[in-house]
């Protein structure tokens, strides 16, 4: 488990009559969040040089004034409990962020960095099991005074597994998504050891994503059971009691409907000072954050210019820029993080079935002119123009490697095309269509969430362009985030692609654009290309990918591990490892976006990948003007 | 029966209407005297003016229509007085009865309480039960069974005869020295109708009004009015005493009023004979004499020239055609004038 | 009356379980909440909760029967939605700050809607007329939100810029107790005002037809011949008709907006129950949606219940027998 796992995957419901209501809502514009996740590893903290930013100072700020910070946010989190996989909306993670910390927190970078912990040590056991030892840091402290100790994880872990049947591998009473995607169920439970700051357990096989564990560390002098934890957690309040704080913030006041509000935590021990991400070593410079739940974008952005928000963060929004990016008042920033969009391929279409024609397609694609008309205008050079390349590395990671490119795919390389398209039986017919002898003209259909204005552009823009390369594009969006209900995650389509065709419809849809959102460590992503994963889609079963994808989260080291998700991604993004292989065309990572007032603001500090994160992640950084 | 000084003198009224396709020009030239106390009946068909020319005496008319003329109600010019002085009269001096008596009273207010209201608009000394046992008598008056009890219903709840009669009250509530009723029977049950010009009749006895009453049923007009004033696109065609209009009208367009309109006394073979076309345009009313082309007896001379309205012999007598004195004689047998 | 108070009421009762049942299933089978779950790496333990809290392992008209139960007992489940908060003290909270607005703009409504009518009635083609006919079609025609959007950026901005201050809040609900009168002012009146247009344009409308239709009736011809004051003609015998079949319209309007105005709602950030249903809806929140729904539905045929009894007042030709 780690703090990746923020699926944002709303599936919206039209209902009925009710439905017409949900549309007069006016501008459906609005996105729809989607995504599921995926990955990114563990960068060892130890290994990144702090010095590479600005130095930390000591002085940052005079902690002070009275006003909050005024964050205006389109969603309103059902509850806080994050864990409980019906409630966890991004929003309700990125408020958490600003209370609780974890032994590890996230970097711009989306890897692993120290939060509460000073030191680890993993190292294998004569037995061939694996040992995992973790100080805190001596000087931190929840809110209420109490010592933030090693007993604290021990007590989370407790909660997490209490009620959990390891012969059967489940039940389980703390509200859970799977503990077992998690990495939980692999730590021996009669491994553990405390001591102090410190803590020990051991695994069996080694489980890279081990730095996400115990994200966030529970305040379990409160917290004492699974049963507490499921109570307080929604509305943040045990018996009346507000829960205590590890991080900057503490929980104040939520007015549903309306707003959120946090207050300083003046007696934050500061941050890691191995985060490098952060300049402020003390405690929060603003006297709190005021979430207002705004679910218009534009009155959103209303809200920045009329001055009642301080900060506003969206989904790229062409008008977002101009309106703002203009006015020297607001700065507007963006971070590319690990949502990337892509086009699915449904293997079991008539057509894509034949990985001739999925490489055709490939082939055909120029991914190029999306970038110019919807990204570089915005986003300069934050991303490389000729998009996304990978699965499991984004762009902006070290150890991102562009197989697409290297393959010559997603560059209208013609010539190509037409050389797959031939192998596979198809010839230009009079339409200037690739079209088979048996299967008709290459003609697929391409959906997503509709009213989304820049997915909805980028089909466009994709359609022209594979038009010229004899590929003819239909599109088939379904408003919102209903899409996913109805086309490729309505239960007849995973059942076609979980059972290879035998089962379920696999006619709902050929080809798919939506978004995955990641996290620092990859295999969270393994199950959208799982063999009969219902997270996937696309219908790709291999069982040498899955073997390999166990092998990649056990391997020791990040170099080695690095390459593995590597490998793994070229499964799935060209023919060079299974020539059967390549069912997702990567387009672009969808950067987060958001601006802020100059005139309320001194600094910003929004930045580390607020896709993960949240924009006040680093509230502690945010410098009020006074 | 008629004196010497004219309660209402109209003088070459003239209404006109802007429209779309022109200017209709409704009335044109009408000239009216009545006296006090007696009762002139303005007949024609639909379209001849008689009901614009009532609306024009009682300043009824909207304010887009062009009023050109006199209308002198005791020496007075009402198409020069104010609205507030104009306001005095209405219902009060000049009351008015209206055709449909299922629409003429306000649905929502009891028939009471609009008689009271027409009162004390007027006299607003009068205290409220003051005029309230004011309008029972008046409902008493026109034949309202049980007008105590009455006096607190709506208007639907009562019939259009009721309705009527109780239009009747509210118009002579204030005495009026002239009460114009518009087509007031034409909207009722043939056997109401006798009962309601026999309460109009007491009700004129009562008050000592001077009545007109404006029908396009000749019929009707023949044991009530005292003069009658035939009136045609627009114009006065004929005017005189009843008796006169009946035995010795002088005008092609009366007799054809007369021809066309049933009588209990009609043998059963007797087909009506109505009066062939349609009224004249009031846009472009025809050549020479409006009634030419409806007329038996047309000649060259109507259309070279409109008719004047014309005294006859006995100087009591006016009628608007070339030919009136040429006209043969009615049938003295029949008093309708159905010649045989 | 009383029996046909009490006949109306007992005959809403089936429209009701129609309404509910029909809405119940709608809800059911067009958004299942297990769907989500499954494109998440889940354990069973959570499709169970969720099977259990809406016994999704039942049939339809079952769980309709179980929903039915409790909601008549007063009981309309937590909204996990809303971290698990009681649905019925959810949607009456709400309730009350819809009210906040909706009571307001309706009276305004109502008066803006019926001077705007009788005036361009009575003063038919006149320019005030064309004036108003005008606002009319430009209230219908413009969407809520742009209208919405474009008050904030008159008043949030470009105020600011010509005037230097800002008299109105873009977004936000905000109380007496909390923030003072003055800021209670100024926050309710931009959602208010945007309300009120798109309402007037359309009330205002059939208040001119209702008006025409009476000032040219036979009842207003003889108030005039009785010699009452213009003023006296037009307000108390016309309008008092003229104002009969608005309010049916006056009960639908007032039910709406009582009802939630969904579009102003999400535009001001107006915790009302409009957005309370997009919520439950988006979130596929079963019980939410329902007491939201139960809630409006109630609100519509009390309405029109008043509505029907208004007409007796003002319309003396209707018996209620």
């Amino acid at each position: 488990m780690a703090k990746d796992k923020r699926y944002a995957w709303r599936l919206m419901a039209a209902i009925g009559a009710l439905a017409l209501i949900a549309t007069a809502c006016g501008d459906g514009a609005e996105d729809p969040v989607d995504d599921a996740e995926e990955t990114e590893d563990v960068a060892d903290p130890g290994d990144d040089d702090p010095a590479d930013d600005e130095p930390r100072a000591d002085d940052y700020c005079e902690p002070g004034g009275e006003t909050p910070i005024v964050w205006a946010h389109e969603q309103e989190p059902p509850d806080l409990h994050l864990d409980d996989p019906n409630n966890n909306l991004s929003i309700a993670s990125w408020i958490r962020q600003a209370m609780l910390e974890g032994p590890y927190g996230v970097s711009s970078e989306t890897t692993f960095i120290p939060e509460l912990v000073e030191s680890e040590d993993v190292s294998e056991n004569d037995d061939g099991s694996w040992q995992y030892t973790f100080t805190l840091r001596d000087d931190v402290v929840w809110s209420d005074g109490t010592p933030i100790t090693a007993a604290d994880v021990q007590g989370t872990y407790e909660i997490i597994m209490e009620g959990f049947d390891f012969e059967t591998g489940e039940g389980g009473t703390y509200l859970f998504g799977s503990r077992a995607a998690a990495g939980y169920t692999l730590i021996d439970p009669d491994s553990w050891e405390v001591d102090g700051q410190t803590y020990s357990f051991s695994t069996q096989e080694f489980f890279s994503g081990y730095q996400g564990w115990f994200d966030p560390v529970f305040p379990t002098h409160i917290l004492t059971d699974a049963d507490t934890a499921n109570e307080a957690f929604p509305n943040w309040e045990l018996d009346g009691e507000i829960l205590p704080s590890s991080g900057p913030m503490i929980f104040e006041n939520w007015d549903r409907g309306v707003s959120m509000t946090l207050t300083r935590n003046d007696d934050y021990h500061g941050a890691n000072e191995a985060n490098f991400d952060v300049r402020n070593p003390g405690a929060a410079c603003t006297s709190g954050v005021q979430i207002n739940f705004v679910a218009d974008t534009d009155a959103q952005i209303n809200a920045l210019l009329a001055g009642e928000a301080d900060l506003i963060m969206t989904q790229p929004q062409v008008a977002f820029g101009e309106r703002i990016a203009t006015d020297d008042n607001f700065t507007v920033a963006s971070e590319a993080g690990p949502v990337w969009e892509h086009w699915g391929l449904n293997t079991n279409n008539v057509h894509l079935s034949d990985p001739d024609v999925r490489e055709g397609l490939a082939f055909a694609l120029d991914k190029r002119p999306v970038m110019q008309a919807l990204y570089t205008p915005l986003f300069g050079d934050l991303l490389p123009d000729v998009g996304l390349g990978n699965v499991y590395w984004m762009s902006n990671q070290p150890a991102y490697e562009d197989h697409q490119a290297e393959a010559g795919y997603g560059v209208g390389d013609s010539d190509a095309a037409a050389a797959s398209f031939e192998a596979a039986g198809y010839s230009l017919n009079g339409d200037g269509v690739w079209e088979h002898p048996d299967n008709g003209p290459l003609t697929l259909r391409v959906g997503t969430t509709g009213g989304n204005q820049l997915r909805e552009l980028q089909i466009q823009i994709m359609q022209e362009q594979l038009r010229e390369q004899g590929v003819d594009i239909e599109i088939d969006n379904v408003p919102g985030a209903a899409y996913f209900g109805e086309r490729p995650f309505s239960p007849e389509a995973i059942a076609c692609a979980t059972s290879g065709g035998e089962e379920g419809d696999c006619t709902i849809w050929d080809l798919t654009q939506f978004a995955w959102v990641g996290g620092p460590w990859p295999g969270a992503g393994h199950n959208a290309f799982l063999s009969g994963s219902g997270n996937n889609p696309y219908g790709y079963a291999n069982p040498e990918f899955d073997a390999k994808a166990d092998e990649c989260d056990a391997t020791v080291d990040p170099d080695e591990r690095a390459a593995c998700y590597n490998e793994l991604s070229q499964y799935v993004t060209t023919r060079n490892i299974d020539p059967d292989g390549l069912v997702v065309l990567p387009i672009t990572q969808k950067p987060s976006f958001f601006a802020f007032s100059n005139v309320r603001l001194l600094e910003g500090a929004v930045a580390p990948d607020a896709n993960a994160a949240g924009p006040i992640v680093h509230v502690v950084d945010y410098l009020p003007a006074s | 029966m008629t004196s010497t000084t004219p309660l209402l003198d109209i003088r070459d009224l003239t209404v006109s209407f802007k429209t779309d396709d022109g200017l209709v020009r409704a009335v044109n030239g009408v000239d009216l005297q009545m006296f006090p106390g007696e009762t002139l009946a303005v007949v024609g068909e639909s379209g001849s003016g008689k009901s614009v020319s009532a609306m024009a005496v009682m300043g009824l008319l909207p304010s887009y229509t062009q009023i050109e003329g006199s209308v002198e109600f005791e020496g007075t010019d009402l198409l020069k007085l104010s609205t507030r002085a104009m306001r005095k009269l209405q219902g009060n001096e000049i009351a008015m009865i209206f055709q449909d008596p299922m629409t003429a009273l306000n649905p929502v207010f009891t028939v009471g309480n609009q008689i009271i209201e027409g009162i004390r608009i007027h006299h607003p000394q009068i205290s409220k039960q003051a005029a309230r046992e004011r309008t029972i008598e008046l409902l008493a008056l026109v034949g309202i069974p049980e007008p105590r009890q009455r006096v607190d219903n709506y208007p639907h709840e009562f019939s259009g005869g009721m309705r009527q009669r109780a239009m009747i009250a509210l118009a002579i509530a204030n005495e009026p020295k002239l009460l114009i009723a518009d087509e007031p029977t034409t909207a009722l049950d043939v056997t109401i109708q006798a009962q309601v010009l026999e309460v109009m009749r007491t009700a004129q006895e009562a008050t000592g009004a001077a009545m007109m009453l404006i029908t396009h049923d000749l019929g009707l007009v023949a044991g009530v009015a005292d003069r009658v004033q035939v009136m045609y696109g627009g114009r006065v065609f004929e005017m005189s005493d009843t008796d006169t209009i009946f035995y010795r009208s002088r005008n092609p367009y009366t007799r054809g009023l007369m021809t066309s309109v049933p009588t209990a006394a009609a043998r059963t073979d007797d087909r009506l004979s109505p009066i062939p076309g349609a009224p004249p345009s009031a846009i472009n009313p025809p050549r020479g004499c409006v009634f030419r082309p409806r007329c038996q007896h047309a000649e060259d001379a109507c259309y070279e020239e409109p008719p004047l309205l014309a005294l006859d012999a006995t100087g009591r007598h006016l009628s608007r055609c070339h030919f009136a004195e040429e006209l043969p004689e009615l049938g003295a047998q029949d008093e309708l004038g159905r010649s045989a | 009356m009383f029996a046909y108070v009490v006949r109306r009421v007992l005959t809403t009762i089936p429209l009701l379980l129609i309404g509910t049942f029909l809405v119940f299933t709608l809800t059911a089978i067009s958004g299942d909440p297990l769907a989500r779950l499954a494109q998440l790496d889940v354990d069973q333990a959570a499709y169970d909760r969720l099977i259990d809290l809406y016994n999704l392992d039942q049939p339809i008209p079952q769980r309709y029967v179980s929903w039915l139960t409790s909601a008549v007992q007063g009981d309309m489940g937590p909204s996990p939605s809303q971290g698990g908060q009681q649905t019925f003290d959810l949607v009456l909270g709400r309730a009350l700050n819809t009210a906040r607005l909706a009571i307001p703009a309706f009276f305004i409504i109502a008066i803006t809607a019926v001077t705007l009518g009788v005036y361009s009635a009575v003063k038919q083609y006149s320019k005030l007329d064309y004036f108003v006919t005008g606002f009319s079609f430009l209230g219908i025609s413009l969407p809520t939100f742009v209208f919405g959007l474009l008050l904030q950026v008159i008043f949030g901005i470009w105020w600011f810029d010509w005037f230097g201050a800002r008299p109105f809040f873009v977004q936000g609900m905000r109380t007496v107790a909390q923030h003072g009168w003055l800021d209670m002012v100024r926050a309710h009146v931009l959602p208010i005002i945007t309300l009120w247009l798109v309402i007037t344009a359309s009330e205002s409308r059939f208040q001119r037809a209702a008006m025409l239709e009476v000032i040219n009736s036979d009842y207003i011809r003889t108030a005039r011949a009785k010699g009452l004051p213009r003023r006296t003609v037009i307000l108390k015998h016309g309008l008092r008709n003229a104002l009969i079949p608005l309010v049916t319209i006056w009960a639908i309007d007032f039910a709406l907006l009582l009802g939630g105005a969904v579009v102003t709602e999400t535009i001001f950030a107006w915790p009302g129950l409009g957005r309370l249903l997009l919520a439950g809806i988006f979130q596929q929140d079963l019980n939410l949606t329902m007491g939201v729904v139960v809630f409006i539905a109630a609100l519509v045929v009390v309405f029109n219940l008043i509505a029907d009894l208004l007409y007796g007042v003002l319309d003396p030709r209707i018996r209620y027998d």
